[in-house]
């Protein structure tokens, strides 16, 4: 069970941090918070319901994904007012949710679960559907690799050529969507968003070159993952938790090693004149 | 209200921007018959860069229709077309950190026409190469795009938009950032393109100089309406 935890957050973690780069030059950003938002109302749903936490979330993340594809390609402005629209909805949602659970699921690992993660949420059907999709997004992104390259570069110039752009962003939507609904389980409803944006950020910091960034970023996201459980395992902390103060930690790394690099490079200037 | 036939109608159009009460363009009615290079020009703030934008179906019309080829931009089939057009933006400056090279940003115009996991083919890289040649850009085509002036940019995007061949250009002021001396040189190279390759280019330029006796029409705007047409060759057509 233990071994599934660490094999799932690593490959979620370079799984988010891939999604991550995408979606942040693609100016998704407030678009994935409220799908996270969503997951988390549709995992505290499910605690009332009775049913699957993984794929009541999947099923409101994804159709989130969808009405709000559409709802974009139909107005161009107040985009990130309607996301905060449902981002408040959502975290609503979620709260009557929990507030609607019997007090025996209140007491239990379950809620717990959906709001900071639990190293043995993660069972082999989900390890597997997180494999699939790391798999469909490879072959994804294989695929259409010129296309995508010029919609990271100019998404509006891409339009203008041509290019399906409202396809391609609901495609990433609907893997995102996918990605963030298993990894909530074990990061937690609360934190989960925070896989796509701070590996994403470092590698930004570390490297200017886009293929280098996704790279670097799926490699913070796959060493934050096991990291951060170890950690959890280690000082009994909430798994969520340690897996994004990992990720921050690391985060704040690149920066300082950044900052010095640069001061190195400006003496070094400074001397040659 | 007549209707015009022709490769690009224009039929009463009018645009406003999302959440603004003034429509920026209003009751906008031309027709262009064939190929040709056609010159919007006007004050700022005329609305040439809206109408520019309208044609090319990025921006959707509120009343009448705009329709390339017979096709309404606002149609979902719309996007097939555009892969006939090339667009050159008004605001192209990339920041300092964009690292894509010059080659992989011109390449990126051939991405609509490709099938999945269809790499770009040697023939089209030296088209990629003989579009930089064109604009005078090959010395920098392994440069990050970001590191370029703004001229240089601006050359790296027109030589992104030659390299599909398109049948229509929409050109939003391409001699913006281009230093005064190349202006008359990039403008006749627009005309060569158009007559060799009988395509059809809409530029947007406040300046009207560099295409003085090389435009077949020039369209002037003026407070988002059409104001005056003028017409040196058959190619136009406007109730105005």
């Amino acid at each position: 069970m233990l071994e599934l935890a660490y094999i799932t957050s690593a490959l979620g973690g370079a799984l988010c941090g891939v999604l991550g780069f995408y979606v942040v030059r693609l100016g998704l950003t407030t678009l994935t918070f409220t799908i996270a938002h969503a997951a988390l109302a549709g995992a505290a749903l499910a605690l009332v319901l009775g049913t699957d936490m993984t794929y009541t979330a999947m099923v409101l993340a994804i159709t989130t994904s969808l009405v709000l594809g559409l709802i974009f390609s139909r107005v161009e402005y107040l985009r990130d007012t309607i996301c905060m629209t449902f981002f408040s909805f959502f975290s609503a949602l979620a709260l009557l949710s929990i507030y609607l659970s019997n007090t025996l699921v209140l007491a239990t690992a379950t809620l717990s679960t959906v709001l900071w993660g639990s190293v043995l949420a993660v069972t082999i059907d989900k390890a597997v559907l997180l494999t699939s999709i790391a798999l469909i997004l490879t072959v994804y992104l294989l695929a259409f690799k010129t296309q995508i390259s010029s919609l990271i570069f100019d998404k509006r110039l891409a339009e203008a050529e041509g290019l399906n752009v409202l396809m391609h962003t609901v495609i990433i939507m609907l893997i995102t969507a996918t990605s963030i609904s298993i990894m909530l389980r074990v990061v937690g409803g609360f934190l989960v968003f925070t896989l796509i944006y701070i590996p994403t950020m470092a590698s930004t910091v570390l490297t200017a070159r886009a293929n280098k960034q996704l790279l670097t970023a799926a490699l913070i996201g796959a060493l934050a993952g096991p990291t951060g459980l170890t950690i959890s395992l280690v000082m009994d902390l909430p798994v969520g938790v340690s897996i994004t103060l990992t990720a921050v930690a690391m985060a704040s790394a690149t920066m300082i090693v950044k900052g010095i690099s640069l001061k190195h490079e400006v003496k070094k200037v400074k001397l040659t004149q | 209200m007549g209707t015009f036939r022709g490769v690009l109608e224009v039929n009463n159009v009018w645009v406003r921007y999302s959440g603004s009460g003034k429509p920026a363009i209003r009751g906008v009615t031309f027709a262009v018959k064939t190929h040709g290079l056609v010159l919007i020009t006007g004050p700022n703030g005329a609305g040439k860069t809206t109408l520019l934008e309208t044609c090319l179906g990025l921006l959707k019309p509120f009343k009448g229709y705009v329709r390339l080829l017979g096709v309404d931009t606002r149609s979902w089939t719309f996007t097939r077309i555009r892969r006939l057009c090339s667009y050159v933006p008004q605001d192209f400056m990339k920041p300092p950190h964009e690292s894509f090279t010059v080659r992989q940003v011109i390449a990126m115009g051939l991405a609509p026409s490709k099938y999945p996991f269809e790499p770009i083919s040697s023939n089209e890289l030296w088209m990629v190469e003989e579009a930089s040649k064109l604009l005078g850009i090959e010395d920098l085509l392994d440069k990050p795009i970001g590191k370029l002036s703004g001229g240089q940019q601006q050359r790296v995007f027109i030589a992104r938009a030659l390299v599909r061949r398109p049948k229509f250009l929409f050109l939003d002021e391409p001699f913006s950032s281009i230093d005064r001396e190349s202006r008359g040189w990039l403008a006749k190279l627009l005309r060569w393109y158009v007559d060799s390759a009988k395509a059809l280019a809409l530029v947007v330029s406040h300046d009207v100089s560099p295409l003085n006796g090389l435009a077949d029409a020039i369209i002037e705007l003026r407070d988002g309406v059409l104001s005056r047409v003028r017409c040196f060759r058959e190619c136009l057509s406007s109730p105005t």
